[in-house]
């Protein structure tokens, strides 16, 4: 009766969510009158919603479920990987953003492959980068349907499609139909509701184990890896260390995520994003990765163990397991948030690239309406073919993460790096930065990634990519583009 | 809480409040470094009158 009653619960929770969503996504639908509305919110979006926005795409229910579950065996050590984050941030707002969002304006760039184009004059690279968008973000996005399936069928006690159908829905519900105004709007209250789900776990986990100290003390107990950082070489290094330079540095080289900084409106809204997306990026993983490494000694106690499990449905049975009701409602409720705030971006940004960096150059006399209509028949098939792949998960959801973000940040560092500081940058180097560090993360990730070699291949891919953007660019310098 | 110094006398990278000092400095040290960085930032813009 008492588990009746709790779906009942859930099932409002959900209910409420989405006709939450779709009063803001008929918001985001008054406001949109063009087209730069509906790419880049007109360049009016202010710098408090955007630092929201900012860490909500950032941060997702791939974290709060995924991430964490893989910290639960990696132990605290996997926090330096989230502390890094806010490093990220700050090189993001104060580096990059100033730089990217005048680009963005001058050349009133809609997407990101539509800047590189214009930038570097060369619609070649226009649709290569938007044809690598399209492919890779794709993994990311079933990670993060998969870490929504995973939470509600764990949490409600509904089938795992089920889930992750529920999650294809709210999808379509509101990025249908406002844009990034829909989409920004949105991922402001659900960046606030996800950070305060994460942190009342995080708090409630501690208080579980008997406060601070004593709770790294019974981790200690169990394990005494779970509070010391990995030996080098070790295959738990060189995740850690990977995954610090992927999801931090690497997320400066994400189209979703350079989308977020290159709209906001003025250099002082940059600066007030600057700290809130900041702290957002310190806050939110160091309280995903610190529930995630706690949740071993909890589950020990409920006498399970962690290191027998799937990674991806441990903190889904961690809240099953430890929470009172209210608890796993609030983080529920934060689930579905962080899942949908990062999935809406992916998908907004997807479908845009698609439609106006590959269709609308194909086909000359497409208006505004017609290329608007596209973008979001192209979302909806986007979101139903992502829930279909997660539906029979091809990986775990760090993996698949991991692996979209080192492919985009290895094709794109270069290209946008030289873009914004180096005035000499010419389409032959941006291409050709593209291509090879495409090309070397991918034959780095099928040849001598971990555990072959501790480096993931991140490290390679990036650095080729800079380095052949700026050598390529010098040597062709002369050449007229 | 004796227990700790226990833990701390076994492994000598383990800090007083049972995490490896490691952890400590090579993740959270940088990351209120970065946030102290971006309240630097902002405070100053604002004193600029930054628009």
């Amino acid at each position: 009766m008492s588990d009746l009653m709790d779906s009942a619960l859930y099932i409002v929770v959900i209910v409420f969510y989405m006709a939450a969503l779709a009063v803001v996504g008929w918001l985001g639908k008054k406001k949109v009158r063009s087209v730069s509305d509906w790419y880049v919110g007109g360049f009016k979006i202010g710098g408090i919603v955007m630092g929201v926005a900012f860490f909500a795409t950032y941060f997702s229910a791939v974290l709060m479920i995924g991430f964490a579950g893989s910290a639960s065996k990696w132990g605290m050590s996997a926090t330096v990987i989230g502390m890094w984050h806010a490093v990220a941030a700050v090189i993001a707002f104060a580096v990059l953003a100033p730089r990217l969002s005048k680009a963005f304006k001058e050349l009133n760039a809609m997407t990101f492959s539509e800047f590189l184009s214009l930038r570097y004059g060369s619609r070649m690279l226009g649709y290569a980068s938007a044809i690598i968008i399209a492919i890779f973000i794709i993994p990311y996005t079933v990670s993060a349907f998969i870490a929504m399936g995973s939470a509600l069928s764990t949490i409600v006690g509904i089938p795992f499609w089920v889930g992750v159908l529920v999650a294809g829905a709210i999808i379509a519900v509101y990025v249908f139909s406002g844009g990034l105004f829909s989409a920004t709007l949105a991922e402001f209250i659900q960046g606030i509701v996800m950070t305060i789900a994460v942190v009342a776990v995080w708090i409630f986990s501690y208080m579980l184990l008997g406060g601070f100290v004593q709770a790294h003390e019974t981790m200690a107990a169990i394990d005494i890896r779970s509070v010391t950082f990995p030996a080098f070489g070790t295959p738990t290094w060189s995740v850690i260390i990977g995954l610090t330079a992927v999801m931090g540095f690497g997320m400066l080289a994400q189209p979703q995520m350079a989308l977020r900084y290159a709209t906001i409106s003025s250099r002082m809204n940059i600066k007030r994003a600057l700290l809130i997306a900041t702290f957002g990026s310190l806050l939110f993983p160091l309280a995903a990765y610190s529930y995630g490494a706690l949740s071993r000694p909890i589950l020990a106690s409920f006498g399970i163990d962690v290191m027998t499990l799937k990674d991806d449905l441990i903190v889904p049975l961690f809240v099953k397991s430890a929470f009172p009701p209210w608890l796993s409602v609030l983080f529920l409720a934060g689930i579905m948030c962080a899942a949908t705030s990062t999935i809406d971006a992916l998908v907004h940004m997807t479908a845009g690239t698609l439609t106006r960096d590959l269709v609308r150059p194909a086909s000359k006399n497409i208006s505004d309406k017609t290329q608007l209509r596209m973008t979001k028949v192209i979302s909806l098939i986007l979101s139903l073919g992502c829930c279909i792949i997660a539906i029979y998960p091809p990986g775990l959801i760090y993996q698949l993460t991991a692996y979209t973000w080192q492919v985009l940040a290895s094709s794109f560092m270069g290209p946008l790096l030289m873009a914004l500081f180096y005035k000499g940058a010419n389409k032959y180097g941006a291409l050709a930065g593209m291509v090879a560090g495409f090309a070397s993360a991918q034959l780095w990730y099928f040849f001598l990634a971990p555990p072959i070699t501790p480096i993931y291949p991140f490290f390679p891919g990036v650095a080729t990519s800079v380095v052949i953007s700026y050598l390529v660019s010098r040597a062709s310098g002369s050449k007229k583009d | 809480m004796l227990g700790i110094f226990e833990l701390v006398a076994q492994a000598s990278n383990l800090s007083p409040i049972g995490v490896d000092w490691w952890i400590i400095l090579g993740g959270w040290v940088p990351g209120f470094l970065g946030l102290a960085l971006a309240f630097v930032i902002w405070t100053r813009s604002r004193r600029d009158g930054d628009e």
